[in-house]
């Protein structure tokens, strides 16, 4: 089965041709990241500007490299949520165009839902039930998963997403946006141990009780980061690598320690690190280690996968329509879409 | 030549089929921020009602704008998307052109559209049979636009005479307003105003094919 998979959910203009869920005949993503960049964050109005321009050349680039033309499409699968609903609008009416004129069938994929199935790329055999933590510049999400198509939220921000942390505080340091992939390299060159920031569980030291809830906050740990930089002599290096490095070990030991309590509360198989800050090396290691302790499988997709991409939405676009679901031409866009009830339009 | 025309410019969505210049079905309904929603099962029920299949569609129309952004680029991603896929032509139409068609009067019109934050896009238009475009769209206030428009009889239609008709009397006193029915762009302007275009041997490139935009992105908020 050939899926077309279309994903416009925020700064990347994305399109694929999957086989069968897993193989994958092209994958092409147009970044918008140097738009934004001078604007440290995304603007939702020039993003959806810049999708309008990119999508039918995005599109013709996914069917010239896979080699499948339009008429051998089975089915086309697009994110209708969450993101921004300009940017969304502009991929689902292209999607539902596509499926009435060709006669296809249109699966709507939520956008968390794609990220974890780039699990299922990696590892489609992968063992339930799974624990998935899908941590991006949008998400920081925590999801059990007993089988395909089912997910409980165990916990998410309060606040900022640990990628939108990694960019706040790069920006303010004047390094590049997207500022993870800043802060790790930067941060190689720093003592973690260096800048005193306060412990992840702060939850514990001001109220006197264990930190025990699966939700995060990087908002805390932000601010005393950025009032660290502030303070501090500006051109200095070395303070500067070490403020990285810091930052990082603490955001990454507060989303491992979560990660594994959730996995043990469910008692999984497998745990799925997914989302742009998967990138990020150290936390690879980290949560490498500690499930190697644990016994429990690990998946983390390539970073090519991990961040925003078509393939993981033609992927999950395929779990989906095997189970029996298709959505109708109806299908809106969403800003707000629960992983838990994937609300009209799609039905088994 | 059988043409499909798509109007999202404005909160009235407006979808229709026509051989040649002449409507064959039209579906019209008011969508306020329900565009994406509504369009592609409008379009569906349109084929229905005509028994045309896809197959038939042997071009596509589309209204570009000023209009609001959102709808017109789920109108221009929904028509290019298909005159892709069907490799059949597209002809873009602006909004502005499709309202001056569709207001009944002799002699010139000013077609103005609400683009919201206090301005207005206009544009002006002589008006026999078919319609001339005689000066660019200029965007702006209200008063900016009225005083650009030459003395003597005129005809005012579009949606920013819901907001703005007093301001437009004030200053022309003379000013004649449109019927109110006729204010907003519908489809079969569009398809008339794009079979035009076909007929002439015109096209447009479906890569550059997007929205004309009354202001810039980070303007927008
Ligand atoms: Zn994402």
């Amino acid at each position: 089965m050939l899926i077309l998979g279309i994903e416009t959910s925020c700064d990347e203009t994305a399109a694929a041709v999957v086989r069968d869920g897993r193989i994958i005949e092209s994958n092409v993503i147009a970044s918008q990241a140097d738009l934004h960049r001078r604007f440290g964050g995304v603007v939702p109005e020039l993003a959806s500007r810049k999708h309008i321009e990119r999508l039918l050349p995005v599109i013709d680039e996914a069917l010239e490299q896979s080699g499948v033309a339009l008429r051998d499409l089975d089915a086309v699968a697009v994110t209708y949520g969450p993101g921004l609903v300009g940017a969304l609008a502009v991929g689902v009416a292209a999607a539902k165009s596509l499926a009435l004129s060709l006669d296809r069938p249109l699966v709507g994929v939520n956008h968390l839902e794609g990220h974890i199935y780039a699990a299922f790329l990696t590892d489609p055999d992968l063992p339930f039930p799974a624990l998935a933590l899908v941590v991006s510049g949008a998400h920081t999400d925590l999801v059990g998963m007993p089988d395909h198509g089912q997910y409980h939220v165990l916990g998410r921000t309060r606040d900022d997403a640990a990628g939108e942390a990694f960019d706040k505080i790069a920006r303010a340091m004047g390094l590049g946006y997207p500022g993870g992939p800043e802060i790790d390299r930067l941060a190689r060159m720093g003592d973690p141990r260096a800048v005193p920031l306060p412990a992840p569980m702060a939850f514990r030291r001001s109220s006197g009780r264990v930190d025990d809830s699966l939700e995060f906050s990087f908002s805390g740990i932000k601010t005393a980061a950025l009032r660290r930089l502030y303070a501090a002599a500006a051109g200095d290096g070395q303070f500067k690598a070490n403020l990285a490095a810091g930052f990082q070990r603490v955001v990454v030991e507060v989303l491992v320690d979560k990660t594994m309590r959730a996995a043990r509360s469910l008692g999984v198989k497998t745990v799925i690190v997914v989302g742009g800050v998967a990138a990020n090396t150290l936390l690879r290691a980290e949560v490498e280690r500690a499930c190697a302790a644990a016994g429990y499988r690990l998946v983390v997709p390539p970073p090519l996968l991990c961040t925003d991409n078509a393939v993981m939405i033609a992927a999950a676009g395929y779990y989906r329509l095997t189970r029996g679901y298709r959505s109708d031409l109806g299908l809106g866009a969403y800003s707000d879409l629960s992983l838990e009830q994937t609300p009209n339009n799609s039905s088994p | 030549m059988r043409i499909l025309a798509i109007e999202t410019a404005t909160s009235l969505g407006s979808v229709a089929l026509l051989q040649d210049g002449d409507p064959v079905a039209v579906i019209t309904e008011f969508v306020p921020r329900r565009h994406l929603e509504w369009l592609a099962p409008a379009l569906r029920q349109l084929l229905e009602t005509t028994g045309w299949t896809v197959a038939q569609v042997e071009a596509v129309a589309v209204s570009t704008g000023p209009g609001s952004f959102t709808s017109l680029r789920i109108g221009i991603a929904t028509a290019i998307t298909w005159a892709r896929a069907k490799g059949i032509p597209a002809a873009g139409v602006p909004t502005l052109d499709a309202v001056a068609l569709g207001t009944h009067a002799a002699g010139l019109v000013c077609a103005m559209l609400d683009v919201r934050r206090g301005e207005v896009a206009g544009a002006l238009y002589t008006r026999d049979g078919s319609i001339h475009r005689i000066m660019d769209d200029i965007v702006g206030p209200v008063a900016h636009v009225v005083e650009r428009l030459p003395a003597g009889p005129l005809t005012f239609s579009g949606d920013a005479l819901a907001r703005y008709a007093d301001a437009v009397t004030a200053m022309r006193p003379d000013a004649v307003l449109a019927p109110r029915a006729q204010w907003s762009p519908t489809a079969v302007s569009v398809g008339r105003l794009g079979w035009d275009r076909l007929a002439r041997g015109e096209q447009d490139d479906l890569y550059r094919l997007w929205p004309i935009y009354a202001r810039a992105p980070v303007d927008q908020a």
